[in-house]
């Protein structure tokens, strides 16, 4: 089901009024409401895949109390099973293909021809999400930072609660359990602060990121006829769609969240107002990056060993989030250039002087050498997300060398006027809003009640006038 | 949490309102603009002013499709004409045309002129007839009991109440129907001006482009290859029989036109089941319709005098105009026959 579907406005309010009307005597019912709204929920596009969640679910849940083992080897064992088991379906189901295909060229080229066996199934939505959850539930239970669950209900909760269930906030054990284990009491200020999320982040979905992705798709699939300036506006205009798309369901997922009373993770803050790399990726898919550096950065040593292994693990966590995003070599290059981008940082020992500030914290307007550190991120970013979006190597070095082979038929090429202009109406009032709310995202306040009401009036219009088109969220397919 | 749930549909109420009023208004203000095709708009407005018009002396007419509309320029054929003809309309649209016409006038001569593939299907009934209120409620509703007798629509599909809410939703303009076209509408760009100044100088004749060859070929091609054989709609051969019962009446001289095709299509289709099928209808229609003369003597021409796969351009409206003109309007006492040896047409070539 997805957030952006009639049938989701539907499921929602029936889940709302059975979790806080009829549910609401027991932790334990509303657990089982909300386990069973997620089965359906993720039923919804396969019974097949769902059948492999509950699988998936339960191999973690039994896995839970053999890493808890007071006997170290028996907890190490468990530890490793239930990586291979997470790591397996995820082998299997998203990566099996790539490697056979990798295979069968690499003996192509030493003179044997072999056929492999391909895989024609389609990826289990939500797969990459899933299995995180349960890798980060037994990796906590190991680390002896949280112990096993009895209930299966509260696990299973833990793992498909269906806002996140898809497509993320990548959940903590430790974060999300004790919410599904204690009581909730509903709460008409985080209910309303839910609400908002939700108008926010259809708003980022249906108004900004479908009609950009028109302009995007436009250009990145027929590039070579167009100029430098046109390409130049189909990157920033990848940029900003993939941002509304993503930010835009982690907001959903925050907001419905809300509704029956968790919190979850925060997912982005407002990431393409950062001033370096390093500040983007604490800003960008949060919940990722810090899984990433909790349970691959850190146990590899981190930055804690020296120069040089700080360098190598960095390039491994960046390759392997690139690679996490999909079996392409176009997702690699993509963590490679980010990683590429972070490294003066941590050479330089930079890499955490934005830590825990936004730009122009205390003033209306960022100074001059801020707005040049945002300008400069964010070309570095859209430079890489060229290699995010194409379709293969070729059409992304495609893609570049049209840049700049058209910059140079300067001016009348360059100049033309591009196709995708119309995509700065979306952009800039875009931007503007999420200047106002850079300080805190999950706000959405006004400090006057008039500029509230007209502001979620126009919102709610423009939700009501391009709510419909069926359109999928980019993460889905990760 | 009720006033949560309250402020909640208070606040969805409200949006609802504000976004259906503004679609209404819209509508009400600018509806060539927010009714999807302001050029087409203008064109039906256009057509419909000329069939209400009252005329000093009686008219000779045209009615048909996009493909007599593109193809007979009254300019060119004289004899006191006008074409009425419209985007892909069937007879259902063109029973109306002449109802409304000669409410206030008389008519002498009638040329009906529609492509193969408006006696299989409606493709703008929806889109356009209904949208933009060409016709009467009641004759919206007379279609309806007809397709329920035939258990087929006029855009092949079958009858049902869900449909036919559709429908109306649709005709009364309703903003649920409107919403999701609201902001592509918007961004619409004016209508055409060059084709409704064409139309208004040729009293209803316009070349939609201005292309000079068409080598593509054309819809009823595809239905041949597809479905392979020419099954007429019911519903459209119904209208048919009230055009012909209107003419009678009125002592209407009657052509049926079949508008030519591309030589490009002619080629795919001469040898099909389908192409056969359809000589075959007309044979009967004219056994079955006596008073009305059957037109069929260019049933191609060449590409280049094709704007698209389908239309004709400028040189090929002015060639079958003035065929119009000096074969059927100077002499339409002469009766005219199915005529399908296309040898006797190398001249053009």
């Amino acid at each position: 089901m997805l957030f952006n579907s009639i049938s989701f406005f539907i499921f929602l309010p029936v889940v709302f009024i059975l979790y806080w009307f009829v549910f609401n005597k027991s932790i334990q019912w509303q657990n089982v409401l909300i386990l069973i709204s997620s089965y359906v929920f993720y039923g919804w596009w396969s019974e097949k895949f769902l059948v492999l969640l509950i699988f998936s679910t339960a191999l973690d849940y039994f896995y839970g109390f053999g890493v808890a083992s007071t006997n170290k080897k028996k907890s190490k064992m468990f530890l490793w099973l239930s990586i291979i088991n997470n790591l397996g379906f995820l082998g299997l189901f998203k990566y099996y293909n790539f490697f056979a295909l990798q295979f069968q060229s690499s003996f192509d080229l030493i003179g044997f021809h072999f056929h492999p066996l391909f895989l024609k199934i389609a990826l289990p939505v939500g797969i990459s999400f899933y299995t995180f959850h349960g890798m980060s539930y037994v990796f906590d239970i190991y680390r002896k930072v949280r112990k096993p669950v009895t209930n299966f209900v509260d696990y299973a909760v833990f793992v498909s609660f269906f806002p996140l269930l898809v497509a993320g906030p990548i959940e903590r054990a430790n974060h999300l359990l004790p919410q599904v284990q204690s009581k909730r009491v509903f709460n008409y200020n985080q209910s309303v602060a839910g609400g908002r999320l939700i108008l926010w982040g259809m708003f980022k979905k249906v108004v900004i990121a479908d009609s950009l992705a028109v302009v995007a798709d436009n250009i990145f699939e027929n590039y070579h006829q167009y100029s430098a300036f046109t390409l130049i506006i189909g990157a920033i205009a990848f940029s900003f769609q993939i941002y509304g798309d993503f930010s835009g369901y982690s907001d959903i997922a925050l907001g419905t969240a809300k509704l029956f009373g968790f919190e979850l993770l925060s997912n982005f803050k407002f990431p393409y107002f950062s001033r370096n790399i390093a500040e983007f990726w604490r800003r960008w898919h949060i919940s990722l990056s810090s899984w990433f550096k909790d349970y691959l950065y850190i146990p590899l040593g981190g930055s804690q060993k020296g120069k040089l292994k700080a360098v190598r693990n960095t390039f491994i966590i960046f390759l392997v989030s690139g690679f996490w995003h999909g079996a392409s070599y176009n997702y690699i290059v993509w963590g490679f250039i980010h990683a590429c981008g972070f490294l003066p940082l941590l050479i330089l020992k930079r890499n955490r002087q934005y830590a825990g500030s936004v730009v122009a914290q205390s003033s209306k307007y960022p100074t001059v050498k801020e707005f040049t550190q945002i300008v400069g991120t964010f070309t570095f970013v859209t430079f890489a997300w060229i290699f995010f979006r194409s379709g293969t190597l070729r059409d992304s070095f495609g893609y570049l060398k049209q840049i700049f082979t058209s910059c140079l038929q300067f001016p009348k090429q360059f100049l033309s006027i591009p196709k995708g202009l119309s995509a700065f109406c979306y952009i800039v009032p875009f931007v503007l809003i999420d200047w106002n709310f850079r300080r805190d995202e999950r706000n959405l306040k006004f400090a006057r009640p008039a500029y509230r009401v007209l502001f979620y009036c126009i919102l709610g219009l423009l939700v009501f006038f391009y709510f419909g088109k069926r359109s999928s969220f980019i993460y889905f397919q990760f | 949490m009720i006033k949560f749930i309250l402020k909640i549909l208070q606040y969805i109420f409200i949006v609802c309102l504000l976004g259906y009023g503004i679609i209404y208004v819209s509508v009400l203000f600018y509806p060539g603009k927010m009714l999807g095709n302001a050029t087409e708009y203008e064109l039906w407005k256009y057509k419909k002013q000329l069939i209400n018009t009252t005329y000093s002396q009686s008219k000779n007419i045209i009615i048909g499709d996009s493909r007599v509309m593109t193809g007979l320029n009254p300019v060119v054929i004289k004899h006191n004409i006008i074409n009425l003809s419209l985007s892909g309309t069937t007879p259902f649209e063109g029973c109306a045309t002449l109802k409304q016409f000669l409410q206030h006038n008389k008519i002498d001569t009638l040329i009906i002129g529609y492509g193969i593939f408006h006696y299989i299907e409606s493709d703008v009934l929806e889109k356009w007839t209904l949208l933009y209120q060409f016709n009467t409620i009641q004759e919206v509703n007379s279609l309806e009991n007809v397709e329920r007798i035939k258990h087929i629509t006029l855009d092949n599909q079958s009858p049902g109440l869900q449909l036919y809410l559709g429908r109306k939703a649709t005709y009364y303009h309703s903003p649920i129907n409107l919403r999701q076209t609201f902001i592509e509408n918007l961004k619409q760009s004016d209508y055409k001006l060059f084709i409704i100044k064409q139309l208004k100088e040729t009293i209803g004749f316009s070349n939609l482009t201005t292309a000079d060859s068409a080598a593509g070929t054309n819809t009823e091609v595809e239905i041949a290859l597809k479905a392979k054989k020419f099954i007429p709609n019911p519903v459209i051969l119904s209208y048919l029989d009230s055009i012909s019962l209107i003419v009678k009446n009125n002592n209407i001289k009657t052509f049926l036109l079949i508008p030519p095709i591309n030589y490009a299509s002619y080629k795919m289709l001469t040898s099909t089941l389908f192409w056969k099928q359809f000589s075959n209808f007309l044979h009967d229609l004219q056994i079955k319709y006596p008073f009305v003369k059957i037109e069929w003597k260019n049933a191609y021409l060449p590409n280049t005098y094709f704007a698209d796969n389908s239309h004709l351009n400028r040189k090929g409206a002015d060639f079958l105009s003035e065929y119009v003109r000096d074969s059927i309007m100077e002499n339409v006492k002469k009766p005219a026959i199915i005529n399908q040896n296309l040898n006797t047409r190398k001249s053009i070539f």
